[in-house]
């Protein structure tokens, strides 16, 4: 009698473990579950690709089952075609990614040495940010139809092939202002040259202008006299809250060919912070990183701190910004010509 | 004003905020001996800390690591050879040749000693020019920035050792390096040949750890006995080193000076201050031929210099919100994360908090080196382990800094390539701190002249403070010749 019971209650712990088994074969251990998610980020440490990617670090986990770990790993100011050639050649397994320099692009399309990625076969992930640039001119200039009128040419200063050269440039292709832009100056220098008088004008961002120039715009010895403007939801355009009543380059008056030129340059300073992934990630993996992307963005204490340190977050989903960027990719061979010819061959 | 820095003096003593400090230090302290981790990532990693905490606690945790980063990446210069951080690279050309000699402790007392003077002489400069940083940072245009490029060229001379014709071209090699990558101008990529790690130009840090580092370690390999050649005797303590930097408190003052007022310059930072200040060390010395063997003036003046620097690119971070270099773009990211906007503002409304900065640096810098000088002979021993055991610590040390830079493979190829042409100018006796000299100011004076050129024509020949470092530059390369002539020593 004993012995039965023994055998009955050894079949019943048989089966038991044969239940959690079963079960523990169905329920599969996450993927990312004890996994390390690096994102390389372009630009120096402390830069702005280098923060938007340390918030989505410090937030997404939450929204990935498994709860990797995600790094940050600064490539230290190098080329950004180095950046590109990097996710181009890096394994497909999800675990890495890049905050990619918005303006690559352009290396692209202008086939320029060294290139061996594609844009349209990265893996999108989607954007994080946006930011409004602008002109900001010195006294005496107060408005654009001022800097129209100016007889002598006005100096800019610019770091070649960076957003601080390609605004004036195109303005003064577009507009035909009278600017002479003198390249060699870093971010400091030109914000010092143009409080001492050595450049009448620059082109930043409005969150830079309002963190690095407060006290020249606060007296108005400085002030923008034109912006590109933050998306809106419908496709459009609007001016940045802070300076609401800066017109748009968009509203300007152009030549059909100038109207093109300027959607192709300026396009990919919409949408500022795009995060891609190596060619051919596992579509299972890619979901659930846009999936907790999208779901970061959103999230009240990811905003709290993009807030705290100014940053403008846009979440845009990987399908927008993929077309987004395909589009600017695909362009006639005048047009190449055209940005060869204003910012250089490649 | 006083009642501000009084203020300031207090809030870093109270709790938590002394705490966050002393945690700064410890992270600082780490960071700056081990080669690998770079000042630049650590204040990244720390930053998001900050987020939630008052401003004044987190200045104390960044800006308590920032100050300790260059003193303490001149134990690892002396000791190994291996630069710290590249702000600590000159430290090694004297620092670690006494080290060979069993001088290890007096060259450590010496680097530390004299980084505490130049930190404390770089933050009584930051709160003493409060009242005048803004009108004398804006009254230097490109045109002055150009011709002091020129003058810290001028100082490859003093940098070359016994042969000037040697520096010279070392110098040139330099300043052709520092033509790689995408020029300023056009964006014409100049001698890439086709590689796109070379499209950026090349790293000060991972040419100055090939150059200084691998020729040290090759060294070491084929002695096959300790980095303290046997036969020297004791090591010497550490308060010969403080009792040096004493003897030549006039050096260490004039080199603090250097170190300050390049940090207040944008674009040059603590790269080009050391160098500078070591050619002005041998400049002033009466026996040249002493250093690069083991001239404990050469540790004293960059040792100084790279801690002063903190000051300078401080006060023009706070007053214009333009850093004076990546480490300290960063604390201005921290600044604007804290609600701190730099400007006026920070020199009139918070000048209790600017005040509080200055103590950090003075007060971390002193707690770093008392900690250190209770230790430094024993530090100063692992001069005497044998080879064996230390090349593979050693060769960590060498390529976690090239790697560190830009966590490329790329860069460890760099190393072992300017490691082999060091290993190359120390056999056949050609001077390295030209190349480095020339490296470094290569760029700023190109695009200086070149934005001189496009904003002024010739006319910026013609301003008043670009003819007096004009007749600058003019005595400093004929005061040697006219002292040789009919100087003292020639009668």
């Amino acid at each position: 009698m004993r012995g039965a019971r023994m055998v009955s209650a050894l079949a019943m712990a048989l089966f038991l473990e044969a239940i959690l088994y079963s079960f523990s074969q169905g329920a599969e251990k996450p993927f990312y579950q004890g996994k390390t998610v690096t994102i390389f980020t372009t630009g120096s440490p402390g830069g702005g690709f280098d923060q938007y990617a340390r918030l989505l670090a410090k937030h997404m986990p939450r929204y990935i089952s498994g709860q990797p770990q995600i790094i940050v790993s600064p490539l230290g100011g190098s080329s950004a075609i180095i950046e590109g050639n990097l996710i181009q050649s890096a394994k497909p397994d999800g675990l890495t990614l890049l905050m990619m320099h918005n303006q690559l692009y352009l290396e692209q399309l202008k086939r320029t040495e060294g290139v061996r990625f594609d844009l349209s076969r990265l893996t999108w992930i989607g954007n994080a940010g946006t930011d409004s640039l602008g002109l900001v001119m010195r006294d005496p200039f107060e408005t654009l139809e001022e800097v129209r009128r100016a007889k002598n040419p006005l100096n800019f200063g610019a770091s070649v092939g960076g957003a601080s050269y390609m605004l004036p440039a195109l303005l003064k292709e577009a507009l035909g202002l009278n600017f002479k832009i003198i390249t060699g100056y870093s971010g400091g220098e030109r914000r010092l040259a143009l409080a001492r008088g050595e450049l009448d004008g620059i082109a930043t961002s409005v969150g830079s202008a309002y963190r690095e120039l407060r006290d020249e715009l606060s007296t108005g010895r400085v002030q923008f006299v034109i912006q590109t403007g933050l998306p809106t939801k419908g496709g459009g355009h609007e001016p940045d809250p802070h300076i609401s009543k800066v017109p748009l380059v968009r509203d300007m008056k152009m030549s059909p060919e100038a109207v093109a030129l300027t959607e192709l340059v300026l396009g990919a300073h919409l949408y500022t912070r795009p995060l891609v992934g190596p060619p051919g990630m596992p579509e299972d993996r890619t979901r659930i990183l846009r999936e907790a992307f999208m779901k970061a963005l959103g999230d009240p204490n990811l905003l709290a701190d993009a807030e705290k340190q100014r940053m403008n977050a846009l979440p845009v989903d990987s399908a927008t910004i993929q077309t987004f960027y395909q589009k600017l990719i695909n362009q006639p061979p005048s047009v190449v010509k055209q940005i060869e010819k204003i910012f250089g061959p490649g | 004003m006083i009642e501000a820095m009084f203020s300031g003096l207090v809030q870093v003593f109270e709790w938590p905020t002394f705490g966050f400090m002393l945690m700064g230090i410890a992270i600082g302290y780490v960071v700056g001996l081990l080669p690998g981790l770079g000042g630049l990532p650590s204040l990244a990693l720390m930053l998001p800390f900050t987020y939630t905490m008052e401003p004044i606690a987190a200045i104390a945790l960044l800006l308590g690591a920032q100050a300790v980063f260059s003193t303490t990446g001149d134990v690892t210069s002396v000791l190994f050879g291996v630069p710290g951080e590249a702000a600590s690279a000159a430290v090694i050309l004297d620092g670690h040749a006494m080290a060979k000699k069993g001088e290890a402790g007096r060259a450590l007392g010496a680097a530390l000693f004299s980084s505490l003077v130049g930190a404390v002489f770089g933050a009584l400069v930051l709160a003493a020019s409060i009242p005048i940083v803004q009108p004398l940072v804006l009254s230097l245009g490109t045109p002055e920035l150009f011709m002091l490029a020129v003058l810290g060229i001028t100082f490859i001379a003093s940098v070359s050792g016994r042969s000037v014709i040697k520096g010279i071209v070392m110098g040139g090699l330099g300043l052709l390096l520092s033509t790689v990558g995408m020029d300023p101008q056009q964006g014409v990529l100049r001698y890439t040949f086709g590689q796109p790690y070379l499209h950026s130009g090349l790293s000060l840090a991972v040419i100055a750890v090939g150059l200084f580092a691998i020729p040290e370690l090759l060294e070491l390999g084929v002695r096959r006995s300790s980095i303290a050649k046997p036969g020297f005797g004791k090591t010497s303590g550490a308060l010969e080193g403080i009792k040096d930097t004493l003897r030549h408190w006039g050096l260490v003052l004039r080199c603090s000076a250097i170190g300050a007022l390049i940090g207040i310059l944008p674009g040059l930072g603590s790269g080009v201050g050391q160098w500078l200040a070591y050619g002005h060390a041998v400049q002033s010395s009466p026996n040249k031929e002493r250093f690069g063997t083991g001239a404990v003036e050469g540790i004293l003046g960059p040792g100084a210099a790279n801690n002063s620097t903190t000051g300078g690119s401080l006060l023009l971070t706070i007053s214009f919100g333009v850093p004076g270099g990546s480490h300290m773009a960063l604390l201005l990211g921290a600044f604007l994360i804290l609600g701190l906007v730099p400007g006026r503002d920070m020199l009139s409304t918070h000048l209790d908090l600017t005040f509080s900065m200055v103590w950090v640096i003075v007060i971390a810098n002193i707690i770093t080196v008392g900690l250190s000088l209770l230790f430094i002979d024993q530090l100063a021993r692992i001069t005497f382990v044998k080879s064996t055991l230390l090349i593979p610590f050693i060769l960590l040390l060498i390529y976690l800094g090239g790697f560190a830079t830009h966590n490329m493979i790329a860069d460890l190829v760099a190393v072992v390539v300017f490691g082999i042409l060091g290993t190359l100018m120390v056999w056949l006796d050609w001077p390295r701190p030209p190349l480095i000299l020339g490296l470094v100011l290569g760029d700023l004076a190109e695009r200086y002249f070149h934005i001189c050129i496009a904003r002024y024509g010739w006319t910026w020949l013609l301003r008043p403070g670009v003819i007096i470092i004009i007749i600058l530059i003019i005595v400093a390369l004929l005061y040697p010749l006219w002292h040789r002539r009919w100087g003292p020593a020639s009668t």
